[in-house]
């Protein structure tokens, strides 16, 4: 797995350019909210890391890459890996931002870390369904799939959370249902990641 | 080192079925023309594709069954696939050396200054030779026991395919446990390397043979019709009509030397072999 790591790494800092900009304009989005900026900067973050699917896809590199000595599993273990890593990044990176900005504005507060920390599982389980969906279709019929996917989560994320605050016993621990239930989905996603590119012909 | 058992491959309109042995210390080639299963072979033994069956034996485990240890033994250019063009040499050494343990790190240097390859130029800008070679080097840096080449020569001109060729048989003669499995489309190239040679034809195999035995015991008999009549048939693979008469290709250059000193009798290379053998009947 370290040289897939090293293969993604190296993929990443190709576009280190990007990554300038991307903070540059993480800056502009304090002004929707702080919240907006951490899932933006996670989310451009990741999106590097997502990106190294398009590079191991591109010029039919997929059948070499699977020679090396590595199997599927792990190709699916770097990359969800990779993901996790990068939304740490990400999230470090904008709690910076953000913190740096309640400063200058004499808000320093706690609420800021709590309230972002709650958004970190669903950022993860947002980009990580990529994953599984580039695999199976491909780079350019994913980014459709991927709208709808994205919507599903949140609209039926929702519609459960909305149905368990209405259950009293359970709406006391609403936060940790929530993570568990996104655990849930990351772990059914990565499944279906291993299944898909287990069967995949290259 | 590899058994392919009544392995059966179908697609929309083509069906790979096949046998075939890999022994240990051999130079195998595999030759056939373009479309003929070479690559799907390659990509069977890789486990890249699912077979629908037959079983494939490596390093006497199924393929399905290879560790990470076993992979790391094996060494891999495909004609169409490498790493991503948009790396440069510094980043493939690296992800080389995080890969394999074995990994040689002088010799991939030491080959890549003598090959004059650029290392800070991303693949992309690269020439086919220079990828050619770039690919070559990364299957024999990290000691494999086993190289399994699709066209490694494909599309190089006769300087680099020698420098490649050259390349393999110093890796042969480094251990005799090595192992090759080479194809190409080129019969030159396998002529000069390879112990044996399968040919393949619309996904089947047509013929094994040693390559000594081709060279020197395989035969192109040009006849005319009355002499077609009457010549002992018995040793004859293919026949094809010409306008002389008939082309024969036999395996007994010596029996028709002997008994009919009159007709004419063409050695032949591999390529007249593989001509006879898919256009003959």
């Amino acid at each position: 797995m370290k040289g897939l790591l090293t293969k993604d790494l190296r993929i990443i800092l190709l576009q280190k350019n990007t990554f300038f900009i991307m903070i540059i304009a993480s800056l502009c989005m304090i002004n929707v909210s702080l919240h907006t900026m951490v899932m933006f900067v996670c989310y451009m973050l990741c999106g590097l890391a997502i990106g190294t699917l398009s590079y191991d896809d591109f010029d039919n590199g997929m059948p070499y890459i699977l020679c090396l000595p590595i199997t599927k599993k792990k190709y699916i273990d770097e990359k969800f890996l990779l993901v996790f890593f990068t939304t740490l990044l990400g999230f470090i990176l904008a709690q910076m931002i953000g913190y740096i900005y309640l400063f200058i504005n004499n808000n320093f507060n706690i609420e800021f870390f709590i309230e972002s920390l709650v958004l970190l599982p669903l950022m993860y389980l947002i980009i990580t369904i990529q994953i599984p969906i580039r695999l199976k279709f491909g780079q350019e019929k994913s980014r459709i799939i991927n709208i709808f996917s994205m919507i599903i989560i949140v609209v039926t994320g929702t519609l459960i959370i909305e149905a368990f605050a209405k259950i009293e016993v359970l709406a006391r621990s609403i936060e940790i249902i929530y993570f568990i239930l996104l655990l849930i989905a990351i772990f059914i996603i990565y499944k279906i990641s291993i299944k898909i590119i287990s069967s995949k012909q290259f | 080192m590899i058994q392919i058992k009544n392995i059966k491959k179908s697609y929309q309109d083509f069906l790979l079925d096949c046998s075939l042995t890999i022994e240990k210390g051999s130079v195998t080639g595999i030759i056939g023309k373009n479309g003929a299963g070479k690559s799907t072979l390659y990509k069977a033994i890789l486990n890249l594709i699912n077979i629908d069956s037959g079983n494939i034996l490596v390093f006497n485990k199924d393929i399905k069954e290879l560790d990470v240890k076993d992979k790391a033994d094996i060494g891999v250019v495909l004609a169409d696939s490498f790493f991503s063009s948009y790396l440069n040499i510094k980043d493939i050494r690296k992800i080389m050396m995080d890969s394999y343990e074995t990994f040689d790190v002088t010799f991939f240097d030491k080959k890549v200054n003598e090959f004059e390859l650029p290392v800070n130029k991303a693949i992309k800008s690269f020439s086919f030779g220079m990828k050619a070679k770039l690919k070559m080097l990364c299957a024999l840096s990290h000691n494999a026991k086993i190289l399994l080449l699709d066209e490694p020569t494909l599309g190089l001109d006769v300087i680099a395919r020698d420098e490649i060729l050259e390349l393999l048989r110093e890796y042969m003669a480094k251990a005799s446990d090595n192992t090759i499995m080479i194809s190409s489309h080129i019969a030159s190239d396998l002529e000069s390397l390879c112990d044996d040679i399968y040919m393949i034809d619309d996904g089947k195999i047509i013929l094994h043979e040693d390559t000594d035995v081709l060279l020197s015991n395989y035969a192109i008999l040009k006849v005319d019709d009355q002499t077609y009549e009457s010549i002992d048939k018995n040793y004859i693979y293919k026949v094809k009509k010409e306008d002389y008469g008939y082309a024969l290709l036999t395996n007994q250059k010596q029996f028709y030397y002997e008994n009919y000193p009159k007709i004419v009798i063409q050695n032949c290379s591999i390529d007249d072999v593989i001509y006879m053998m898919i256009k003959g009947k």
